[in-house]
């Protein structure tokens, strides 16, 4: 038996997975083999993102990424980041990018801000946004924190802790139907209720034992999803939250992995989606019955989802490798239809309205989308490359008719005014 | 303390303390599963393993049989390589072959601390080496044309250029 005779791929891997970044890429260059082994696996992609960021220490906060690329063009990647060294690219965080996110407060004065207003206090990523239109706030959480920003005047409203009493931090946020209140689910299974603007704890349930790692509010009720595959729903009252039930266990406990299942939650009137690595689930809220999509590339990596009341029938999936899947309810199908980012990075956000979809990337990119014809292909409209850190991860995008917010792995919440100055669709569609 | 039989592939068989044994994850899931462990009589077959490995995986587990259990991965942790034990270093003083063989035994039995130390051991043999030592150490041919080798050699200068 040798190295390349006799060992399983996976454990060619393991062995290869020892080994220091020189060593690694060495490696690459023994035989057409190995080449394909190294530049083709996923467990190796980490080590070499660990080696670049420590060969080249003054890009490590350019490259503060909470999990490293898996795609291909790595390599190419890696091969720009050292042409930014070699021209003496110096980036501290806050001088990574100063580009003006101009807004539009609500007399129809423009304000100039720029990027940087976000990035003092958020140094870590923001984990989960939501954004209340009525009142005009943006809540997010952010490592330890819930962060309450009045967007009028872009000023962080309230801070409060985003810890569970055992210390877990809330990963995801939502507001209450009244929008009085917020609703976080944390790392150890609890969900607690807390007054938005006090943050003071109203009340909280507890799953057994499983992460929540998103949550919707819709009227009186709260849907999570657990990172192991379970789908729980509690009451929302005053004093409150009730009755936390598991409604669907979709998928068994040997499937949970953090690193690979990113858990996501959306629902609307009809139905409640929930992402998985093998694809995502749908349940029927009047049928009370729940169904299985496959994702198209099973298993593929979704890191994104958008479902929205807007068109009821129809659910966004962002995937590893620049895929975004449209699926809609179609004769009592999905049907699903399929198209890929043009530079293939990992889609981690998707936001949709009636008019656009919003795709954030892996990079820092946002694209927009023209979806105003339903029935044909999509046609990217732009792509914005400012406001976020190349290489940084868009977690969280958001619409509220004129304005996109992004918020970041570097903890960035950027506000991009594309409507009113970029739009090139102005032509065509009307702003009201 | 209870003893199971392990019965290599090429039939012979080891007798074996439970809780040594119990090392092997795929060995305890067993045990726990079908509940063999009253049964004293019961033999384990182990089809992929044959009696000279079996007996370097027993050898090694009786050594490690009060180690705390390895510890998970983590794949945003750098790997550590320089800590084989000077007992473990000897022990895996063997060809290559049995190395390997040691590795897939240990895969498939599901111990990690042995395939941890034993793919440590092939990386060692992999670090610092030029791609023409490392051909020559694990006996691999060159299958590149010389314009393919500059290629990969081109898109790695950014590793190796300090």
């Amino acid at each position: 038996m040798t190295f390349n005779h006799g060992l399983p791929p996976e454990l060619q891997e393991r062995i290869l997975s020892f080994l220091d970044i020189q060593s690694l890429v060495r490696c690459e260059q023994v035989c057409r083999y190995w080449l394909h082994l190294i530049r083709t696996s996923s467990c190796l992609y980490p080590a070499l993102w660990r080696g670049l960021i420590r060969s080249r220490p003054s890009l490590e906060v350019t490259l503060q990424v909470h999990a490293p690329p898996r795609s291909p063009p790595f390599h190419a990647y890696a091969r720009s980041l050292h042409e930014l060294h070699r021209q003496g690219y110096r980036g501290s965080h806050p001088q990574v990018t100063v580009i003006e996110c101009p807004i539009i407060d609500p007399q129809g004065q423009r304000i100039e801000v720029s990027e940087t207003w976000s990035a003092a206090v958020n140094f870590t990523g923001v984990y989960d946004m939501v954004w209340d239109l009525d009142e005009c706030l943006m809540t997010c959480s952010v490592l330890d924190q819930i962060q309450v920003w009045d967007m009028r005047t872009l000023s962080l409203a309230q801070t409060h802790s985003g810890l569970s009493l055992d210390g877990q931090t809330s990963r995801c946020v939502c507001f209450s139907a009244s929008g009085q209140s917020l609703v976080c689910g944390h790392d150890d299974g609890t969900v607690h209720l807390k007054n938005l603007l006090t943050g003071s704890l109203i009340g909280g349930v507890r799953s057994v034992s499983d992460f929540i790692a998103d949550l919707k509010v819709l009227g009186p009720e709260v849907f999570c999803v657990g990172l192991r595959g379970r789908l729980y729903r509690a009451a929302l009252g005053a004093q409150g939250l009730s009755t936390f039930e598991l409604l669907v266990q979709y998928e068994g406990h040997r499937e949970y992995n953090t690193r690979e299942t990113e858990r996501l939650l959306e629902c609307n009137a009809r139905r409640i989606v929930a992402t998985s690595r093998k694809g995502f689930l749908v349940y029927d809220r009047v049928r009370r019955t729940s169904t299985f999509v496959d994702c198209p590339d099973n298993p593929a990596r979704s890191y994104a989802l958008c479902l929205t009341s807007c068109h009821p029938d129809e659910v966004f999936m962002g995937y590893e490798r620049g895929r975004v899947s449209r699926y809609s309810w179609q004769d009592e199908l999905w049907a699903t239809q399929t198209f890929f980012t043009p530079d293939l990075e990992n889609v981690t956000a998707v936001a949709v309205d009636e008019r656009f979809l919003v795709v954030g990337d892996a990079r820092g990119e946002l694209h927009i989308y023209d979806k105003q014809n339903m029935m044909g292909p999509l046609s990217l409209l732009q792509v914005l490359r400012t406001g976020h850190a190349y290489g940084s991860f868009i977690w969280g995008v958001h619409l509220d008719g004129s304005r996109i917010m992004s918020g970041d792995s570097d903890g960035k919440l950027v506000v991009h005014d594309f409507f009113r100055d970029h739009d090139p669709t102005n032509r065509v569609v009307r702003l009201e | 303390m209870p003893t199971i039989k392990l019965q290599s592939s090429d039939g012979e068989v080891f007798p074996v303390d439970v809780e040594i044994a119990k090392q092997s994850v795929t060995i305890k899931t067993m045990l726990d599963d079908l509940g063999m462990e009253d049964e004293e009589e019961e033999i384990v077959p182990l089809p992929n393993v044959n009696a000279a490995i079996l007996k370097k995986v027993i050898q090694w587990a009786t050594y490690h049989k009060d180690d705390p259990p390895a510890p998970e991965d983590d794949e945003n942790k750098e790997k550590r390589t320089d800590d084989i034990t000077s007992w473990d270093a000897d022990f895996l003083k063997v060809d290559q072959g049995t190395l390997f063989e040691l590795i897939l035994a240990s895969n498939y039995l599901d111990i990690k601390g042995l395939l941890d130390v034993t793919c440590k051991t092939v990386a060692n043999m992999i670090k610092g080496k030029t791609p023409e030592e490392i051909r020559k150490t694990f006996n691999i041919k060159n299958d590149f044309t010389p314009s393919e080798e500059e290629q990969v050699r081109k898109e790695n200068e950014w590793c190796e250029e300090k």
